[in-house]
């Protein structure tokens, strides 16, 4: 399967959003205006791309603690994001959630929750929601390298294989869990074969080339059609520390050559660009329209969530039975 | 009017409600066995089949989570175990994910899943097989936490957590009442969930009392009759929410509380009621005598039956602990084993 013209514009534009809504985020962190827990996407955008471009809307998809890209992937609308992230009454959540908190269920995304391995059985169950229903939904459960490491992944792969469910299984690996390398936790670097004891597929994909996770997510999307589970490990990183918005060198950790060198090396954005541009898809004008058009975006949804009201006092009790 | 045990009724609102509802699928391990989780859902999958009674491997948290999924995207699941003790396994999904569901996200998303758990006490069940959990569940805002102490109840509350309700519903049934028969109605009703209800009448003292608790002090509610001592027992039902306005209505009237817990007292049911009614003044001033709690030992369950009768309150307990409320002394009482327990004669192993 070829990439064409049109989706590499859909790529271009998805990933320079979560990119540019990430670094205001990180860039307006420092003054407080934001009050709660941020895991930035920056660096690893082509992963959700990836994948979510492959689905259609209806179908499901469900995160952990890093969930912007995500949220943004699948169509999440970004002024009730930045409201989120403000703790306005008009996020996502109501305020109630947060950066490690979001849905967009119009969107098919059923929520973002920061315990590591809590989602992926929350997600066969939406699959299995699809099975019995006959509704033809499929749902991708993007998952860290961390997370691989919870017994309850292990439960989940065995119960998506055994009932046979429509489940894509997105392990984006950024090397890291906090600052615990792979290597130091797992004694085989396989992430893309931890499915194969219970007879699931899996592959390896260069999470920083948004055309590869999505032509493995193409291959994905079949396979879950056939009423199999699959696998797909994106390798990628986070530029930014794991939580917050700094780069792990500026609070101690590593070093700003490695930093810089990936920035050079593995950007998912500049990848896409070399690519698009030897394809002639799209040319520098294009890229700073669309530039120009997304700051616009997060412009207005900077306002929006300025002029949102706080939650009332009374929301305190809300949505508790 | 029938009869049905507790477990028949159990099994009666399930096929009922299944009928009515295709979103309702059954979860567990061994929902299709012989025994069928004490009777309460043998043979059902004969009728909706083994997409709807599935059998799922040893995976609590996993099939929780599932269930979970399954819930929030459209299906109303029952999840059943066989013992309390295993919901531990499942402790994430229960107490982060299925009860803050809704809050975390505002209203957006709900769980409506049923978690049905037996207290498996009895035969040397020991420690890991007859916990009663519901004081660590009703600690958590997002879930409600219910016990029915009979087959009507049973039923009703059942009907009521697949029809009437959307959180996330656990429901705490005791092996020993299994086989206990009450009138139970064969058209589909609904007993509310939060609202207890007066097992009892009674003017000199209120017992508060929980699933097994409420047979055990209905019992001893007869026994105390003889010794001149009018009691009037609370069954509580749900213990989350807790129905406050019944517990300090009875306490008000009667002045004397004795609580009744088939669990531990540390920061349990007994706790929880003992400090509504310290906090609320009207209630508090009432009171003529000291609050007295009724509960397990705070110990592991043992195994022995030797350590096993202390470990669990008696009829004899209850009875005496409400004469010493009553009547400022402590009280000596024979034990009579093989009366204490209706339930007992009507309980054998093979486990």
């Amino acid at each position: 399967m070829e990439i064409n013209a049109s989706q590499s514009k859909n790529f271009l534009y998805n990933l320079l959003k979560i990119r540019l809504v990430d670094e205001y985020i990180a860039d307006v962190y420092p003054t407080d205006v934001i009050k709660c827990p941020i895991h930035l996407s920056i660096g690893s955008e082509a992963v959700s791309v990836g994948i979510c471009s492959a689905l259609k809307k209806t179908d499901m998809v469900i995160g952990g603690h890093r969930g912007h890209g995500i949220y943004l992937a699948k169509g999440g609308d970004l002024n009730e994001f930045m409201a989120e992230m403000y703790g306005r009454e008009t996020g996502c959540s109501g305020g109630k959630g947060g950066s490690m908190h979001l849905i967009s269920l119009e969107n098919g995304l059923l929520g973002t929750t920061p315990i590591l391995g809590s989602t992926i059985p929350i997600g066969v169950g939406a699959a299995l929601s699809s099975k019995l229903k006959k509704n033809g939904k499929l749902t991708a459960i993007f998952f860290g390298d961390g997370a691989s490491e919870e017994g309850v992944y292990y439960e989940s792969l065995n119960l998506a294989a055994l009932y046979k469910l429509p489940v894509i299984f997105v392990c984006e690996n950024n090397k890291y869990s906090i600052f615990q390398d792979l290597k130091a936790r797992q004694p085989v670097d396989n992430l893309y074969k931890k499915g194969e004891a219970f007879g699931i597929s899996g592959e390896r994909v260069d999470g920083n080339n948004v055309e590869d996770v999505f032509l493995a997510a193409k291959r994905a999307v079949k396979v879950a059609k056939s009423g199999k589970p699959y696998l797909i490990e994106c390798v990628t990183n986070r530029w930014r520390q794991h939580v917050g918005p700094f780069y792990d060198h500026e609070i101690g950790f590593g070093t700003k050559e490695e930093i810089e060198k990936i920035m050079l090396n593995e950007d998912p954005i500049a990848n896409l660009l070399k690519k698009a541009k030897k394809a002639g898809f799209f040319d520098d004008k294009f890229v700073e329209k669309t530039r120009k058009r997304i700051i616009k975006e997060v412009t207005n949804s900077i306002e929006f969530a300025n002029k949102s009201p706080l939650p009332s006092v009374e929301k305190l009790y809300s949505h508790i039975y | 009017m029938r009869e049905l045990s507790y477990g028949e009724a159990i099994k009666e609102a399930t096929f009922q409600m299944m009928e009515k509802d295709p979103s309702i699928i059954v979860m567990g391990e061994g929902v299709n066995d012989p025994t069928g989780m004490f009777g309460s859902t043998s043979d059902l999958y004969k009728t909706f089949g083994k997409e709807r009674l599935i059998d799922v491997p040893n995976s609590e948290n996993a099939f929780t989570g599932m269930a979970i999924g399954a819930a929030m995207t459209g299906m109303r699941p029952i999840i059943v175990h066989q013992r309390n003790d295993f919901l531990l396994l499942a402790m994430d999904q229960m107490a982060s994910q299925a009860a803050k569901w809704s809050y975390m996200f505002s209203g957006k998303a709900h769980v409506p899943i049923v978690i049905r758990a037996v207290v498996g006490r009895g035969w040397g069940q020991g420690a890991q097989h007859s916990q009663s959990l519901q004081s660590l569940f009703m600690h958590f805002p997002g879930l409600k936490v219910v016990m029915p102490a009979n087959a009507y109840d049973a039923k009703g509350l059942l009907v009521s957590a697949l029809s009437e309700e959307n959180s996330p519903i656990i429901i705490i049934e005791h092996r020993w009442l299994y086989k206990a028969k009450c009138d139970v109605p064969e058209k589909i009703y609904s007993v509310p969930i939060g609202k207890a209800s007066i097992a009892r009448k009674g003017k000199d003292v209120t017992i508060i009392a929980t699933s097994l608790a409420v047979a055990d002090s209905l019992v001893a509610s007869e026994k105390l009759i003889e010794l001149g001592v009018s009691a009037e027992v609370i069954d509580l039902r749900t213990v989350r929410p807790l129905d406050l306005d019944m517990i300090k209505k009875s306490v008000i009237k009667t002045q004397n509380l004795v609580i009744v817990d088939s669990g531990w007292k540390t920061c349990g049911v007994s706790a929880e009621v003992a400090a509504v009614i310290a906090e609320d003044p009207k209630s508090f001033r009432a009171l003529k005598s000291p609050i007295k709690r009724v509960a397990w030992a705070e110990t592991p369950a043992p195994t022995t039956y030797a350590l096993e009768n202390i470990f669990y309150p008696t009829v004899e307990t209850i009875v005496s602990a409400t004469l010493e409320v009553i009547k400022g002394e402590t009280i000596n009482m024979e034990s009579k084993y093989e009366e204490q327990k209706f339930t007992k004669k009507q309980f054998t192993g093979s486990f």
